[in-house]
């Protein structure tokens, strides 16, 4: 296709321009990581490279890593077994409420849950969930982020398999169950993968409910540790933010979901995709 | 083939349990509650409508009310400008592209909290941040970004515009990807320019999805303060205090759940505004 000679010259300086943007307070935050202790606050690029914070951050919050680790992950596995169980009832069995079940769906997507925080923080410690331990309110709670685009994409995955894969075992005499758990859900492993990676990535980010349910240092998960260490006496500068730690321990945090993130994007843009047709 | 009558609703019981008590249950209580005097968990009495009256008269609640308003409409404008410039550079499909994709992804994945230090630096006066580097640098007076009240608001409102450009710039290609290209070719052989090829084919098929994307993204911003939250906290002097920011206060903070349930009820209901307001008035108005 031919185009107009200044479009590219122009479409690569914006793109340039918009990328410095994008990256400039992430790329500070990274020389403030890697620089040495003694020179904290100082704004002229690092003397030398020093791993001094970052030595300090996995000390702090070797911890708080593994929680939010067990946590997203415990989250997501079992999100991703609603997900999918609906989606295959969605795709596969003619049931009566199919299409009211299905359109809610995009209702909760589009309104954001905060309003309901308070009444059920009230619901929780008045049924002793609160005090039983944090991370089952939070494994709990977060079960809304993500499931709208998990059935959505979990349910054109299924209905793309051919049913007459389902109607040969059936004659074979398997039985409903069994066509999902030898024929459906092999088929689905990388789906299955997909959707359980981007739930993880939206645990292991969140900060405001985790920061409201765990209050107890041995429960931190690395964000909220980051936000309390950070500001506590060990780590404070004449009471300023330890620059040096935070940002170190940012980087650590955002190093799994750069990895992830690759792998990741293009099936955000197929959910999302999914998301946009639905609205 | 046959299903059993019961077998789907068995397969639908985890998410259908789920949505019961995390969407179903606090969307009815939360109005009980509004009509409750609860202070932390003391017992309730029934005032009716007092706690609306409570918050039309109080003065905070006026002032994040308008302040709120400010924060979505420059957060959601800049977020949506940016987000749809982006797009638009990228569909342009020229060599490495895709890199940029990535880079601009960045914001998508990275944790709030993340987001909010890194800017936090940026704005910090006392040790000076990035910003009042350059000023000094170039023999101005530093500026207290965050601690000047006349200011503050605008620097949390660039700050959320830059953290929600990404998910704009996600929509809109979704968007402009689904336009079939044979038709910029038509348009090429009939010699349309550039302004004219946008103007008339991707704006009115994009339309659409542009709508989708503000509607979203209005309603996040407006019940979005994890940002605000981290880096001002409401200050200084409630110079950032937003709605759902004050909900959490009220709430969280000085122990008035019932107030707290209020405010949520009033941010239910501006979403359900905002839902009507662009998918039945302004679609049907634009796509007519």
């Amino acid at each position: 296709m031919k185009r107009e000679r200044f479009v590219a010259p122009i479409t690569y300086t914006l793109l340039v321009i918009l990328a410095i943007f994008t990256l400039f307070p992430l790329i500070w935050m990274v020389f403030y990581a890697i620089r040495p202790r003694h020179e904290m606050f100082k704004f002229t690029i690092p003397s030398t490279i020093s791993f001094e914070n970052f030595q300090l951050a996995i000390d702090a919050l070797g911890n708080p890593f593994i929680n939010s680790l067990i946590l997203s992950l415990s989250t997501s596995i079992i999100n991703v077994a609603i997900c999918f169980l609906a989606a295959y009832a969605f795709s596969r069995m003619q049931f009566r409420g199919k299409d009211i079940i299905n359109d809610s769906l995009s209702v909760i997507y589009s309104i954001p849950g905060i309003f309901s925080v308070i009444p059920i923080f009230i619901l929780f410690k008045s049924i002793g969930l609160l005090q039983l331990h944090p991370y089952i309110s939070l494994i709990f709670l977060y079960q809304t982020n993500v499931t709208p685009v998990s059935i959505w994409m979990a349910t054109d995955f299924i209905t793309s398999i051919p049913k007459d894969l389902d109607e040969a075992a059936h004659m074979d005499g398997c039985s409903t169950l069994g066509i999902l758990f030898r024929i459906i859900i092999p088929i689905c492993a990388p789906l299955l993968f997909t959707m359980l990676l981007m739930c993880f990535i939206e645990v292991w980010n969140e900060y405001l409910l985790a920061s409201l349910f765990i209050k107890t240092k041995d429960y931190y998960t690395y964000t909220v540790g980051i936000e309390n260490l950070s500001t506590t006496a060990a780590y404070t500068h004449h009471g300023v933010t330890d620059w040096g730690f935070l940002s170190a321990s940012s980087m650590i945090g955002f190093l799994p979901i750069a990895i992830l993130m690759v792998y990741t994007y293009k099936h955000f843009i197929k959910g999302l995709t999914k998301g946009a047709v639905k609205l | 083939m046959k299903t059993d009558k019961f077998l789907p609703f068995f397969f639908l019981l985890p998410l259908l349990f789920v949505y019961g008590v995390l969407v179903i249950y606090p969307l009815t209580t939360s109005i009980w509650f509004s009509f409750n005097d609860i202070f932390y968990d003391l017992n309730p009495t029934f005032v009716g409508l007092n706690n609306y009256f409570t918050l039309l008269n109080d003065p905070v609640f006026n002032q994040a009310m308008w302040q709120s308003i400010i924060y979505t409409v420059g957060s959601v404008a800049g977020q949506f400008f940016i987000g749809f410039l982006m797009a638009l550079l990228l569909n342009q499909k020229l060599k490495g592209t895709k890199h940029f994709r990535l880079i601009f992804l960045v914001t998508f994945y990275v944790s709030t909290l993340i987001a909010s230090y890194a800017w936090f630096i940026v704005y910090s006066q006392i040790p000076p941040g990035i910003f009042n580097n350059f000023l000094t640098m170039f023999g101005m007076q530093p500026v207290g970004w965050l601690s000047n009240v006349n200011i503050a608001l605008f620097s949390v409102t660039l700050a959320n515009a830059w953290y929600g450009a990404s998910y704009s710039m996600l929509f809109i290609e979704v968007g402009l990807m689904s336009i079939p290209i044979d038709l910029y070719e038509v348009a090429l052989v009939d010699g349309a320019s550039l302004w004219n090829r946008f103007r008339h084919i991707t704006l009115p098929l994009v339309t659409p999805f542009l709508i989708s994307n503000l509607t979203l993204i209005t309603m996040m911003t407006v019940n979005f303060f994890t940002m605000i939250f981290i880096m001002t906290n409401g200050g200084p002097i409630f110079a950032t205090e937003v709605l759902a920011l004050y909900m959490w206060h009220q709430g969280f903070s000085w122990g008035h759940w019932g107030i707290g349930a209020t405010i949520g009820v009033i941010l239910l209901l501006i979403n359900v505004g905002i839902l009507v307001f662009f998918r039945y008035f302004l679609k049907k108005g634009v796509l007519k």
